[in-house]
């Protein structure tokens, strides 16, 4: 007896349930169709403006600057000594595996980075300088080495539409003007020369910052040994 | 054994019997002379019989190439004996000395002033070294006593004495290089009856110390060969590796057009029209062979001397001292 009698009280408690739930439900279906909440669509609205957003959120006031005041000229000169140490005058200490066991990792030779005078972390291009503006070769100057082309690449094309002979003083940088003159100059023997970019340097590998023709690279004494510590200049 | 052994004998005999009916004595040279430009007999004989045999010019002429200055070595060596530092400030010098005169030559016969200061470079150092052999002596030397070449020599002489002949110089008097070339542009004397001319107005056709009329010479030799203005020297290529030998094994002229060698295997980017005539110049440099294409211009320096070699040091010098200037 017992037992039916919770039988019959879950299967009342069910039933009740299940009626408040669809009452619930019923409820809702007849609100949505008596008051419909989404908006009709104004086609004469001008597609593509903007959205109108009525939250604060967006209404948010935005902060305005100080007014600037335009850069004075300064009276340095445009040559500036590159902030460069040569690494004659300061070489790199000896690696002692036992004061500097963190240097040598995967067997490559990791430069402390508080030695600033080792090529890695010398300034780079000054901050003055901007591509695309003609002005600004002048103030141009970096540090870096050189790629160097190859000899099957004597008679292709060049960006500029020039063909590269391996003979022409010509080279190829990343960003500076086209037909613009630079003077490179190797810093531990000072030979220079008064190289053309006529050719865009695309693989922009971090050491590389001009690739030099065959003639500009015997003119620095590059052949033998290609990675030394190249200046560019402007001109 | 005594067969093979007479066999050569006559072979010798008769190698030397051909040999000796080519050549052309000295007293047949100067019966030819004088039956074909009226020469006096005894005058010529005189003349000749005071020229000297130089037995230093026939060693140059039967040395080994190894010991030339130039000859059969690789390009990247040449290049160093002609493009060098000493050259291309030289060049500067003479260019700036003679500023004037070169720009007249360039204006009146369309050859660049850059070529002109060149090839005189190449040539004897901006005259300092024009020669210092009797020009007869060495014209003898060649016309009588070197065969492989006496019948260019000989034409040589003749042109020689008539030359002097006609410009009232003394032919004992007028100094030369070994091979008999004359002056700061190192004429011959055919080319200089043909191409020298008086380019300062003293009626004298000086090219020995007269830097203008050496200078227009020149310009004026050029465009006598068909020198075209404006247009390019050479220019670099590429060729398919599998046609290198066919496109070498042509003529050393630029006979066939741009059409023709691309269809051969030329790969040419640059942007001269398919109907340019153009030869392939292939150079050993320090890195590997590399290649050129010549044009008509380029042909032209070769009428100066039949060198690749020669000619491309002659325009890479004229590039290097104007880029110096």
């Amino acid at each position: 007896m017992l037992n039916n009698i919770f039988k019959m009280l879950l299967l009342g408690f069910v039933v009740v349930g299940c009626s408040i739930n669809n009452k619930h439900s019923s409820d809702h279906r007849h609100d949505r169709t008596t008051t419909p909440v989404a908006p009709a669509i104004d086609y004469n609205r001008p597609r593509y403006s903007e959205p109108t957003y009525n939250s604060p959120r967006y209404n948010r006031p935005t902060k305005r600057l100080a007014p600037v005041a335009p850069a004075k000229r300064s009276n340095q000169p445009i040559y500036s000594k590159p902030n460069y140490r040569s690494p004659k005058k300061r070489p790199l200490k000896k690696l002692a595996s036992s004061s500097a066991p963190n240097r040598l990792k995967n067997n490559r030779y990791e430069p402390d980075k508080k030695n600033i005078s080792h090529p890695k972390y010398l300034k780079q291009p000054s901050s003055n300088y901007a591509p695309n503006k003609p002005n600004s070769i002048r103030s141009y100057i970096a540090e870096g080495y050189a790629a160097q082309y190859k000899l099957a690449e004597n008679g292709t094309r060049t960006t500029s539409g020039k063909i590269y002979d391996m003979y022409n003083m010509t080279a190829a940088h990343v960003n500076l003007p086209l037909m613009s003159n630079v003077m490179v100059k190797n810093l531990r023997t000072g030979s220079t020369v008064i190289v053309t970019i006529n050719d865009r340097l695309y693989q922009n590998h971090n050491k590389n910052i001009i690739k030099l023709s065959y003639a500009a690279a015997n003119g620095l004494n590059l052949l033998k040994n290609p990675s030394q510590l190249l200046e560019v200049r402007g001109l | 054994m005594n067969k093979i052994k007479l066999v050569t004998l006559v072979l010798i005999l008769l190698s030397s019997a051909i040999l000796n009916a080519k050549v052309i004595t000295q007293e047949e040279f100067i019966d030819n002379m004088v039956s074909k430009h009226n020469f006096g007999k005894l005058y010529l004989t005189k003349l000749l019989g005071k020229a000297k045999v130089k037995s230093s010019i026939l060693k140059i002429m039967f040395r080994p190439a190894k010991k030339s200055k130039g000859k059969g070595k690789p390009w990247y060596k040449y290049r160093k004996i002609f493009v060098n530092a000493k050259k291309i400030k030289g060049g500067v010098k003479f260019w700036n000395n003679n500023a004037a005169v070169l720009q007249r030559a360039e204006t009146t016969f369309g050859v660049p002033a850059k070529i002109i200061v060149a090839i005189i470079g190449v040539e004897t150092i901006y005259g300092k070294n024009t020669g210092g052999f009797r020009v007869l002596d060495a014209l003898t030397t060649l016309a009588f006593h070197y065969p492989r070449r006496a019948d260019y020599f000989r034409q040589e002489l003749e042109n020689y004495l008539i030359l002097t002949h006609e410009e009232g110089m003394d032919p004992l008097q007028q100094k030369g290089s070994y091979a008999g070339a004359m002056g700061i542009g190192q004429f011959m004397p055919s080319s200089f009856r043909n191409y020298a001319i008086d380019f300062d107005g003293d009626n004298k056709r000086n090219i020995w110390t007269n830097n203008a009329d050496a200078i227009g010479s020149v310009a004026n030799y050029f465009n006598k060969h068909g020198w075209q203005t404006g247009k390019p020297v050479i220019a670099a290529t590429k060729i398919r590796t599998n046609s290198i030998k066919k496109l070498l094994a042509l003529d050393f002229a630029p006979k066939y057009t741009l059409q023709q060698l691309k269809q051969w295997g030329l790969l040419y980017f640059g942007t001269e029209p398919n109907y340019t005539n153009g030869m392939i110049i292939d150079l050993k440099t320090k890195i590997g062979t590399a290649y050129w294409l010549g044009f008509q211009n380029y042909y032209v320096i070769t009428r100066y001397n039949r060198s690749k070699h020669y000619a491309m040091a002659v325009y890479q010098l004229a590039q290097e001292i104007e880029n110096a200037k």
